[in-house]
């Protein structure tokens, strides 16, 4: 198929307009004074501001552009980019939380002053692989964003070159990621050896036309599945991530937990569902105790937690383990509920660590619950939406907004799939009630404990900028409101239905392809 | 009055007006409400005053409802439906039959004196508990009127966090360890149900959460007694049934006394009512699982009276009493005949008022002692004359004695359950001497009993505040035990629609079988 470049130029806009922001703003901070590495000098800070807000700017006009397309863009240039409402909507969750994101460096750099200039364009570069790997249609394109992403990220862990636990982090996480992109690199290579093909059609048509074991493609998939694990953290594939949340500065933490496990987890079943959508029952087992397995971990695991950063690590497993019910579903209702899961989660997560740097004080170590301990009596509004937060976690209604919802959309997908899938849903609420356990922990940390007397003879409480105060009041307030009234944002996710019409062509040209499975096979 | 309100539209705005009005005082109550040490010093509106208010007015809403409210009608009534997710099908759908308007109309009248009974249990951070209570309130008023089960969903889910902070926050002793317990073991509960709730508006073709709707789809016996058991457990936990009832002790001893009062309102068994029973009628007539929760509540009726007479405790006492009663209620649910149906209602109502006016009486003792340990106190009679007299009509009223409020509900229970099931209605029986040896020995202790200790008899008897409170409570038992009408008409033609949507299928109607014996 050729490609035009008109159109071709046209469905890629946001990216061009982000990656060329991330160019200019890079040779910008490169020339302007940055001042010595130890004390910022005054245009050293000016810099940072630069490239941050521009970074900001970017990420407004891609959010325009987007917007003002409306349904407009749905054509697409190539069967290898998509261009449907689903890579429209998860690009907004990311632009907003890569935009979260921003402000909350500003809040950090303004209590550490560790960040140099190029934090913000680094983040532009990781959005940019994040919004390739959710358009991508073609494996190839999913390496190269994926790449992209995952190097951005690795030095972004590292970026505060003062805090050796930073450089820990960042070691970890580039060993470990890359490890993991080996495994998915060759699983890719498997699949385009088994099948001719990097395209998710072709891939698709081959499965359908080939409906028994195959050894290479089996291999392929495995590769590929374990490669996406490590990427979103699911158990056994898990644990990288509390050492490297740990380590890595909060915003960044925040960064990864939410917008690059949402591109992941976004890429992960456009991947599973259109290409991979027809050979459901050679991959559904292994999806199904991935599922399992990682809910059980994650939750138990956060158990006992006592350190925040550690808890909110083991806490982002078990939701990718809610996550990955929605891929079990195999349905474009799972697409859905994974729009609304990754609003209501970013949102949840940015209030959440928006809070945590407050309440750290700029410190080099996490924030503990020793540091929340009584927050209610000196910061009742700060505790009041992290409360909020910790119950969107948790899935409760009204009290935690969205997140029950968003709860609502990833059992509804489990229970109106092809299989119902009875026992995940029931695997996933008790998981949910072991989440209770330590979230409400943190929630009657901050209300029923008193301060812990850190022995200092001024004790500081914290202190909430106008900047922090605003991000955690905007996203408790979104998360309630639409928690009530979700409406808008399931008519966003409704249009967000990756065009699994690609397979379902394939269907009706030779039905007999597809095998009917018997509710026994797929537990 | 009736034709007044009905022209002024009552019914098309009292049921929304009794859900959102709270939700917006207790928004008033936090921002405009000052704490008592700043009323006192600056002026300003003290916050508990908003919140009894605010609680009146919620209870003036009740008696608009009760008022409108037709006995002669079958099916809802003062219903309100609308828009509110299109997508799925959940509508804000709100009405009331005679079982709802029975307990909802209790509940909003208890509140507020509860919260004024309770005037001196909490003096710190009340703007924070007066909005936490509107809002709990407004869940249960939620759990009661609502026809949409999402919104059911939400209303069940919205009292359990208000109760979390009010147990964790203002509580005594373990409370953070017992609110945390109490949201765990519910939590368990409701999650398994929201799992049932949505299979189950799959099988209805994921149209329609309303009540009607599901109540006619078509279900295999098998996934009836499937999801009959998930709702089952929830309600079975809110409630407090024995083996679910290990949370209720701690909680509610460790509670607030405003909490404690809210604790003991019945919404798990009125849901059963409501939602689990006539939802899957096959499950509930099946024999193994009927018989299994006859069995279990006949032992929760003797179990807790048993552990009831163990406690020192006055608080535990009532905590176990409840129990017991719950007990009661469930024989009266699943024997399934219309006695004792009706019976179980009433039971529901009286333990409402009975109850909460036992913990407001213990909680006067903790305000004034620090403790509600029946050791600590003695000669009350001679001490607080007026609390005394209350204390006794209560606990008489507690374990049924004629022509108080409580012996028309387990009267009515153990001759509908006889019918049925002789044996278990025999054995529950007993419960209710059991009661009167807890209750009166509970009576002889902080009453008649001589007690040395200096400290107990410098404590003041009821001031005119909590003597007009418990006299309201004393009059509401004596004057449902001596007419009981006025609730059993109400609850008459609900309790037959019950039986019959159980026994004969959802729309099937019994001509001219007049089963009632109190007329």
């Amino acid at each position: 198929m050729a490609i035009d470049a008109g159109s071709l130029f046209r469905v890629l806009a946001p990216e061009l307009i982000l990656a060329v922001g991330a160019m200019v703003l890079l040779l910008a901070t490169v020339w302007k004074d940055q001042g010595n590495v130890e004390g910022w000098a005054e245009g050293g800070e000016r810099t940072v501001a630069i490239a941050r807000w521009g970074a900001m700017l970017c990420a407004i006009v891609a959010i325009a552009v987007i917007i003002s397309w409306g349904d407009g863009v749905s054509g697409t240039a190539d069967d290898r980019i998509a261009a449907d409402g689903f890579r429209w909507a998860i690009d907004l969750i990311l632009l907003l939380g890569t935009g979260l994101s921003l402000l909350l460096l500003e809040v950090e750099h303004g209590k550490s002053r560790a960040y140099s200039p190029e934090v913000p364009v680094l983040m532009l570069l990781a959005l940019v692989g994040m919004m390739i790997l959710v358009a991508a249609r073609d494996l190839m394109l999913v390496f190269l964003g994926i790449e992209l992403m995952s190097i951005a990220v690795y030095v972004l862990a590292g970026v505060n070159r003062r805090s050796s636990r930073g450089a820990e982090s960042a070691m970890k996480y580039f060993l470990l990621g890359s490890f993991s992109t080996g495994f998915l690199l060759y699983g890719m290579a498997l699949l385009f050896g088994a099948t001719g093909s990097t395209r998710y059609v072709d891939i698709a048509a081959w499965a359908t036309l080939h409906p028994s074991l195959d050894a290479l493609f089996i291999l392929g998939v495995a590769l590929v599945m374990v490669g996406f694990a490590f990427k979103v953290a699911a158990a056994p594939f898990h644990l990288w991530t509390p050492d490297v949340y740990d380590g890595a500065p909060l915003p960044v933490t925040a960064f990864m937990a939410a917008v690059v496990k949402t591109a992941a987890f976004a890429a992960f079943i456009r991947l599973m569902l259109e290409s991979l959508g027809t050979a459901v029952e050679r991959w559904h087992p292994a999806m199904w105790w991935l599922a399992a397995i990682t809910m059980v971990v994650g939750n138990v695991l956060a158990l006992s937690q006592r350190n925040l950063v550690r808890l909110l690590a083991y806490s982002s497993i078990a939701h990718a383990g809610y996550l990955l019910v929605a891929i079990v579903s195999n349905s474009t209702l799972g697409s859905t509920a994974l729009v609304f899961y990754a609003l209501s989660y970013t949102l949840a997560t940015m209030g959440a660590f928006a809070v945590l740097i407050v309440v750290n004080k700029g410190r080099d170590s996490a924030p503990t619950l020793d540091d929340i301990a009584g927050l209610w009596l000196v910061r009742p509004g700060i505790a009041v939406a992290m409360a909020v937060f910790f119950l969107a976690f948790l899935g409760m209604p009204i009290v935690g907004g969205m997140g029950f919802f968003a709860k609502w959309y990833i059992l509804q997908a489990a229970l109106q799939a092809t299989v119902p899938q009875t026992t995940l849903s029931i695997v996933l609420v008790v998981g949910s009630v072991v989440s209770a356990a330590y979230y409400l922990n943190v929630v009657s940390t901050m209300f029923m404990r008193a301060r812990v007397d850190t022995g200092t003879p001024t004790v500081v409480e914290p202190r909430v900028a106008a900047t922090s105060g605003g991000i955690i009041a905007f996203a408790a307030i979104l998360l309630l409101v639409l928690g009530v009234y979700p409406t808008p944002v399931i008519s966003l996710a409704r249009r967000a239905v990756p065009q699994a019409s690609l397979v379902e062509v394939k269907h009706e040209t030779k039905p007999p392809a597809v095998r009917v499975f018997r509710s026994a096979e797929l537990r | 009055m009736r034709e007044f309100l009905l022209s002024i539209g009552a019914s098309a705005w009292v049921l929304p007006a009794m859900i959102f009005f709270p939700l917006i005082a207790a928004v008033i109550v936090r921002f405009f409400g000052h704490e008592v040490s700043d009323a006192q010093s600056r002026g300003g509106i003290d916050a508990r005053r908003l919140t009894v208010a605010a609680l009146s007015i919620e209870g003036v809403l009740g008696l608009v409802l009760w008022s409108v409210f037709d006995s002669g009608v079958r099916g809802w009534q003062a219903r309100v439906d609308l828009p509110w997710l299109p997508d799925i099908g959940a509508m804000f759908s709100v009405g009331v039959d005679g079982l709802a308007v029975a307990m909802v109309v209790m509940t909003v009248v208890v509140f507020p004196l509860a919260f004024l009974g309770s005037w001196n249990n909490i003096v710190v951070k009340t703007r924070a508990f007066g909005a936490l209570s509107l809002v709990l309130l407004s869940g249960i008023v939620g759990i009661f009127v609502s026809l949409d089960l999402l919104l059911f969903y939400l209303a069940w889910e919205l009292m359990l966090i208000p109760m979390y902070f009010l147990i964790g926050i203002w509580g005594t002793g373990n409370s953070v360890r017992a609110s945390a317990r109490y949201v765990l073991f519910t939590l368990l509960g409701s999650l398994l149900m929201l799992v049932a709730i949505l299979v189950l508006w799959n099988l209805g073709g994921g149209t329609s959460f309303h009540i009607d709707h599901l109540i006619a789809v078509q279900m295999p016996r098998d996934v009836q007694i499937y999801l009959f058991l998930a709702f089952f457990v929830a309600f079975a936990v809110k409630s407090a049934l024995v083996p679910f009832h290990t949370w209720l002790p701690d909680a509610q001893s460790s509670a607030p006394t405003f909490a404690a009062v809210a604790l003991g309102l019945k919404v798990g068994m009125y849901a059963i009512l409501r939602f689990a029973i006539p939802m899957f009628p096959l499950a509930a007539l099946d024999p193994t699982i009927r018989t299994t929760i006859l069995v279990l509540s006949v032992v929760g009726i003797i179990y807790g009276a048993l552990l009831a007479m163990a406690q020192h405790d006055f608080k535990r006492l009532v905590a176990y009493s409840s129990i017991s009663h719950v007990g009661f209620i469930m024989l009266g649910c699943f024997a399934l005949t219309q006695q004792s149906i009706e019976g179980a209602v009433m039971v529901m109502v009286n333990h409402g008022i009975t109850t909460s006016a036992l913990f407001i009486l213990a909680g006067m003792l903790q305000d004034r002692r620090g403790t509600t340990d029946m050791r600590a106190f003695g000669n009350l009679a001679r001490i607080m004359p007026a609390f005394s007299v209350m204390l006794v009509v209560a606990i008489l009223s507690t374990f049924g004695l004629p022509l108080t409020s409580g012996f028309i509900g387990e009267f009515l229970v153990l001759l509908g359950s006889f019918v049925e099931r002789p044996v278990l209605a025999t054995f529950a029986t007993t419960g209710v001497i059991f009661a009167a040896i807890y209750g009166l020995r509970a009576v002889q202790r902080l009453v008649f009993d001589r007690n040395d200790d200096a400290e107990s008899r410098l404590i003041g008897d009821l001031n005119r505040r909590e003597l007009a409170v418990m006299t309201v409570f004393t009059v509401a038992m004596i004057w449902i035990g001596v007419a009981p009408q006025s609730i059993l008409q109400r609850i008459d033609r609900s309790s037959i629609g019950v039986v019959e949507a159980v026994r004969f299928g959802p729309n099937a109607t019994l001509p001219n079988v007049n089963l009632s014996v109190v007329k």
